[in-house]
């Protein structure tokens, strides 16, 4: 029994050690820019792809593979940035979303026409052999996946607290005109978020994607665990979308577990969690701001 | 007097249009496109007159579709009987989402509609015993009355420009009203409006509730015209088409939010000959529009008649 709940939570845990990436991406997109980026899941996806693409095209290791994808996600974020984004700075809310909302589903048909409808695998050898601590058991590409993003997690962390680009960040968050006034270059710095964001939500994506499937459509699911997590955490607070993502991943393994009819309404748990807070903490379980 | 002509002109355009169009196709095309406009003019009610975005709107295109699925099959309710039981059971659908929602502004109330749609689909889905899940809910009759029967595109058509019309009076009568133009002050600043003591709360509700119910009155009226509903009708992409037609047509515009109804009901549809690079291009040109037209193509035609008016002048 204990060992079953172990069992659940484990997986729940490193389930939500990679939802907090994706959140992280789009909740310092949200701080820094102000930019509810709705093509998020969209970079989610291609780092997917491209890891399939490297690692089962190209046969290049895994672990090499995903870090030359999480370059290609940044670049693609460099580029969407440019496109969707920055020529809008200054226009309403709204219309940014529909961009890019646009974006999205650009993004969403191009992976279509270039990888087709089929749901891909990415198949390793070394990954699916367990590891047993005391009664629970891990696959190994879990394991690495935990260690990854827990240190993705602590990264970034130091980079926003400690780091000059991080401290500048911060600031046009907190204010973007005086930050300027201050010398922060803060097209820069906006596009730095941007594409740091859809790398952190192309590694997520290189590392579920290899326990589960790759498939064009998996970044709306993506996204909107995202904002499940972000809206939990607070708009903009990193430590809250890491803590927002464990939550949600131990939720979601608890209730497939143990709710009747659990594993079909699973998904729904993100929403419910969503509404939940909205309804009574909007600003988020732990406040706000980057 | 001008704009007596025009409305004149616009409204023989309408009337006229699907009978010398042809084919069945056109006609289906603009059956559809008057089903947009109807959801759309509802989402602009909310977007364009209380500046708020609603993420939810298929859904509620959604539950009127459903209701009148599911009481025209089980119970053989009648034709007008069903659209106005759709449209009240989507109005208090508007209520129970709108009453927690409304509460909150900007980003958090476009993540929140967005929740609360994405579980009515998975309602929708899931709740297999009485949607039939996946599988959708098939021979929905077509509308009857007496010895008139609305079976064919052409008649589908004059009931949904019926139904579009009193859509359009309706929000002109809404807008006319106290309530219209405390929408407006809301939209422009809720502090202040509600300091003057304007019910801000109980105002927003209001428009919300009768945008809903235009959504779901479209959705009836779908059911009837394809027979059939299932969980598709639901999905965010839908929304997403609508948030394009009000934002890319121009909120806050009736004549702005029918034109980019018309116009992104169309291009999809013709985007169909590009075949799988369809939706590719869809979004790149939702892109340029956004980036392009900043006030939307109603903004385009204020401006280019200014254009036009400095030159006559000149």
């Amino acid at each position: 029994m204990t060992a079953v709940l172990l069992q659940q939570i484990l997986n729940g845990v490193i389930i939500g050690v990679v939802y907090a990436l994706i959140a992280i991406g789009l909740t310092l997109v949200f701080g820094i820019l102000d930019v509810i980026n709705f093509a998020h899941g969209e970079f989610y996806m291609i780092g997917a792809f491209l890891t399939y693409s490297l690692s089962v095209g190209l046969g290049l290791p895994y672990v090499l593979a995903l870090a030359v994808s999480v370059v290609g996600a940044a670049g693609a974020g460099l580029l969407a940035e440019r496109v969707a984004v920055r020529p809008l700075q200054g226009r309403h809310m709204f219309t940014i979303v529909l961009s890019t909302l646009g974006l999205s589903i650009f993004l969403q048909h191009g992976a279509l026409l270039l990888w087709g409808p089929d749901p891909r695998e990415i198949d390793l050898d070394w990954g699916s052999r367990p590891v047993m601590i005391g009664e629970v058991v891990v696959s190994r590409l879990r394991l690495v996946a935990l260690a990854v993003g827990l240190v993705l997690i602590l990264a970034v962390t130091c980079f926003i607290r400690l780091s000059r680009w991080g401290m500048a960040m911060r600031a046009v968050a907190r204010n973007r005109d005086a930050a300027a006034l201050m010398g922060v270059p803060v097209q820069r710095i906006r596009a730095m978020a941007f594409a740091g964001g859809t790398a952190l939500a192309g590694v997520a994506g290189g590392l579920l994607g290899a326990m589960f499937t790759v498939e064009p459509t998996m970044g709306e699911w993506a996204v909107v665990k995202a904002f499940s997590v972000v809206i939990m955490g607070g708009m903009g607070n990193v430590p809250g979308a890491v803590l927002g993502g464990i939550i949600l991943g131990v939720a979601e393994s608890l209730g497939a577990g143990y709710l009747p009819g659990g594993s079909s309404y699973k998904d729904g748990i993100g929403y419910a969690i969503l509404i939940l807070v909205l309804l009574i903490r909007p600003q988020g379980l732990f406040g706000q701001r980057v | 007097m001008a704009s007596g002509v025009r409305g004149l002109v616009i409204a023989l355009v309408v009337l006229v249009l699907p009978l010398v169009l042809p084919g069945g196709y056109h006609r289906h095309l603009l059956v559809l496109a008057g089903l947009f406009v109807l959801m759309a003019l509802g989402f602009d009610l909310v977007l364009g007159y209380l500046g708020e975005l609603s993420l939810g709107h298929a859904a509620f295109f959604g539950v009127g579709a459903y209701t009148t699925a599911l009481l025209t099959r089980n119970f053989a309710t009648p034709f007008p009987l069903d659209l106005l039981l759709a449209g009240l059971v989507t109005g208090i659908a508007g209520f129970l989402i709108g009453v927690p929602s409304l509460r909150l502004k900007g980003p958090y109330f476009a993540i929140v509609t967005f929740g609360f749609a994405e579980i009515l689909r998975l309602v929708a889905l899931n709740w297999v015993s009485v949607t039939r899940g996946p599988m959708g809910l098939p021979d929905i009759p077509h509308p009857q009355m007496g010895g008139l029967v609305i079976n064919t595109e052409l008649s589908y058509y004059y009931l949904v420009l019926v139904l579009v019309g009193l859509a359009i009076l309706v929000t002109r009568r809404l807008l006319d009203s106290t309530v219209g133009h405390a929408m407006v002050a809301i939209r422009e600043n809720e502090e202040l409006a509600a300091s003057t003591g304007i019910p801000t709360f109980r105002v927003k509700l209001i428009a919300f509730c009768i945008g809903m119910v235009f959504a779901g009155v479209a959705g009836s009226v779908y059911a009837r015209y394809v027979h059939f509903v299932d969980p598709t009708a639901l999905s965010f992409y839908y929304t997403v088409t609508v948030v394009s037609m009000v934002i890319v047509g121009g909120q806050g515009s009736i004549g702005g939010t029918v034109l980019g109804a018309v116009l992104f009901t169309l291009l999809p549809e013709y985007l169909r000959v590009a075949e799988n690079a369809r939706l590719l291009i869809f979004g790149a040109l939702l892109m340029a529009a956004v980036v392009f037209l900043p006030e939307g193509l109603h903004g385009l035609w204020r401006r280019s008649r200014q254009v036009a008016g400095r030159h006559a002048a000149a």
